[in-house]
């Protein structure tokens, strides 16, 4: 009997292929001296019905991945397979993907309805379908008593539910959105938050979000991509980007962190040990720690550290500022080797600590809060 | 707000040039031209004052026999025709050219842009009598068009290119393209492109495109440069005059003959009235287009 067969068979039956799986992608904008690498050797790979966001500064090449998986532009080289097919070659209207756009781009001689049967129409699907389909839409937005609206005639937070609607209407493989909640105000943006994170669980579709608004990523992303001048950094959970940063510009984009230098701890150190200069020793969980006898940046999250008076176990320091804010308060210290520190101490009638700027403090950090950082 | 608080007399005085300048040189000679039509007719020029009647009205349709009855004469009525028929001919060859030099201006660059605006109105720049005659020089049966041709062994009689509608047609196209192409281009330039970009990502192809993005936004420019030509091509005098010959007349032609040879005042001061009824009607039906597009965006 002949078994080779069965031994090549893919193994797609127990995973589906990734969503997106892009491989080198390199996009050169201009040419010569004013050429602009807005894409550099980007690779990523994103899973079937997840909330994936891409997260940089404006200018890290998020949106110019987006318009490459998209269609609206061509890779400079690299590859891009969608559901394992390479797309690359596929015009922007042949590619199962739809888009909201930061501006929304909602056709504005057409109705609210008319804009979301739009992409129905040009599939030639059939005229009862496409109408079952949008009023399905408007219901989903919560939208039913708009339909027949012009687009001049309904608010910013509307024309954003209207562009959910027309994207995803076609029930896209993928859909794309480019800030999409950047145009709004902040409580109508907390509200379509929770509003698109509803939208993509219940439609079951792979969503890619791009934003440049740490919060909103942290809040409703599944996975997050940290880029910066058009290299992707860090790839992870929420979770995983804000406690572990591998990167300083991942851990100084994400929330407010203490960046301090330390070498390593003498040969008779033990592994996962680093001394702050003139301060101490410092400990890191076993496996964070980068090659023996590396100089590191150690960051550490405000609201990790403990305070205390200065003991046994603690490290020094001295505080130079108190700012008060309410739920919390920022103790500002600094290392005798000069490092400026904050810490965040939640308030709470039991944990009021005695200090006064200028005191002599001792402060301490778990393990497992401190990361150690590649630097790049 | 501040301008109705100024004194009445102020405000009189800010719009007198222009309300009397429109009323010297537009109301009194339009008055003037509709009392002619209305007046009786001196063979020897000019008019009978005070002999009212609407006898050069009827000369539109009927003419009176030598017996005394009137009977149905559609010679005028074909001159009419023809012109409002060159004039949509115009219209549509223009719209037709016109689009696609519009549509490319408006996504060139915002330097190449200024430039082709710059080389659409560069025809202006000429008298169009002038360019009227380089035509004569082009379609006459030994001009460059027919002489290439007999050179090039494509042809072995001069085609007669000259003296007909189409010349007409050619000429008046020629003449009035820019009013097409600009108006079109000034509406192609206010869409935002990313709609282009939002189509094609809702599966439509170019040609899909085209039709339900581009076009119903440039829908406004274009029936604004559809006026803008036709209503200049109804009442065109030269372009027939030189291209057409005497076989092509045209409204225009025909209101010049009757203040010169045929000596019929009356007769052409009706024609220019009912010349202006034309042009007034297809304004109306612009302005209705216009809003009820305004409104339903179709």
């Amino acid at each position: 009997m002949i078994i080779g067969d069965a031994v090549s068979e893919p193994a797609s039956s127990t995973g589906k292929p990734d969503a997106i799986a892009a491989t080198s992608l390199i996009k050169v904008f201009g040419a010569g001296d004013s050429a602009f690498k807005a894409l550099d050797n980007v690779s990523i790979n994103i899973r079937q019905n997840e909330f994936f966001t891409l997260l940089g500064p404006s200018g890290c090449g998020k949106t110019t991945l987006l318009r490459l998986i998209a269609g609206f532009e061509q890779p400079t080289s690299g590859t891009i397979l969608l559901n394992g097919e390479n797309i690359i070659d596929l015009p922007p209207f042949k590619r199962p993907v739809n888009t909201v756009f930061q501006n929304y781009a909602l056709f504005p001689h057409m109705t609210v309805a008319q804009n979301i049967s739009f992409g129905l129409e040009m599939q030639n699907r059939p005229k009862a379908e496409t109408k079952t389909i949008v009023d399905e839409m408007l219901s989903l937005v919560r939208m039913e008593s708009m339909a027949g609206r012009r687009i001049t005639e309904i608010s910013g937070g509307q024309q954003q539910r209207v562009a959910l609607a027309r994207a995803l209407a076609p029930k896209p493989k993928l859909l794309l959105l480019d800030e999409p909640l950047s145009a709004l105000d902040l409580q109508l943006r907390k509200d379509m938050q929770l509003e698109l994170k509803r939208l993509q669980l219940e439609t079951g579709i792979t969503f890619i979000f791009v934003t440049h608004d740490q919060e909103e990523a942290l809040t409703m992303s599944d996975r997050i991509a940290v880029m910066d001048k058009g290299q992707i950094l860090q790839v992870g959970t929420p979770r995983d980007i804000y406690d572990r940063p591998q990167h300083r510009f991942v851990a100084g984009f994400i929330g407010e962190i203490n960046l301090v230098q330390a070498g390593p701890s003498g040969s008779a150190g033990e592994p996962g040990e680093y001394t702050i200069d003139q301060t101490g020793h410092i400990r890191v969980q076993e496996g964070k720690a980068a090659q023996q006898g590396q100089s590191v940046t150690l960051a550490i999250r405000p609201e990790c550290i403990s305070l205390s008076l200065p003991a046994e176990g603690t490290l020094p320091g001295t505080i130079s500022t108190i700012v008060y804010h309410g739920t919390d308060t920022i103790y500002h210290y600094t290392l005798p080797n000069g490092t400026a520190m904050r810490a965040r101490c939640q308030n709470s009638t039991m944990t009021t600590l005695p200090f006064v700027a200028g005191d002599a403090i001792g402060w301490s950090v778990d393990s497992r809060s401190v990361s150690v950082l590649e630097d790049k | 707000m501040r301008a109705s608080t100024r004194p009445l007399v102020f405000r009189i005085l800010l719009i007198g040039p222009a309300a009397l300048a429109m009323c010297l040189f537009m109301v009194i000679p339009l008055m003037l031209m509709g009392w002619i039509s209305i007046q009786g007719r001196d063979y020897s020029g000019g008019v009978l004052w005070g002999e009212i009647g609407f006898d050069a009205y009827t000369r539109l349709f009927f003419e009176r026999e030598l017996d005394g009855t009137i009977a149905l004469n559609l010679n005028y009525f074909k001159i009419i025709l023809r012109s409002i028929w060159l004039s949509a001919l115009t219209m549509t060859i223009s719209l037709v050219v016109g689009f696609p030099v519009a549509l490319f201006m408006a996504t060139r660059s915002q330097r190449w842009r200024a430039v082709l605006i710059f080389m659409v109105t560069l025809p202006f720049w000429t008298n169009l009598l002038v360019r009227n005659y380089a035509w004569i020089l082009l379609l006459r049966d030994h001009g460059t068009i027919n002489n290439t041709l007999l050179w090039l062994g494509v042809i072995s009689e001069p085609l007669p290119l000259l003296h007909n509608q189409l010349a007409v047609a050619i000429g008046l196209t020629y003449s009035f393209m820019p009013f097409m192409v600009l108006p079109i281009y000034s509406s192609l330039e206010k869409i935002d492109f990313r709609l282009v970009e939002a189509s094609f990502d809702l599966y439509a192809s170019r040609w899909q495109t085209l039709k339900r993005v581009i076009l119903p936004l440039a829908f406004p420019g274009m029936v604004a440069g559809c006026i803008l030509v036709f209503v200049p091509s109804l009442g065109s005098y030269v372009t027939p005059e030189l291209l057409g010959g005497g076989k092509t007349l045209m409204i225009g032609n025909l209101i010049g003959l009757q203040f010169g040879a045929a000596r019929n005042w009356p007769f052409g001061a009706a024609l220019g009235m009912f010349l202006l009824l034309l042009v007034l009607i297809a304004l109306t039906s612009y302005a209705r287009n216009y809003r009820t597009n305004a409104q339903v965006g179709k």
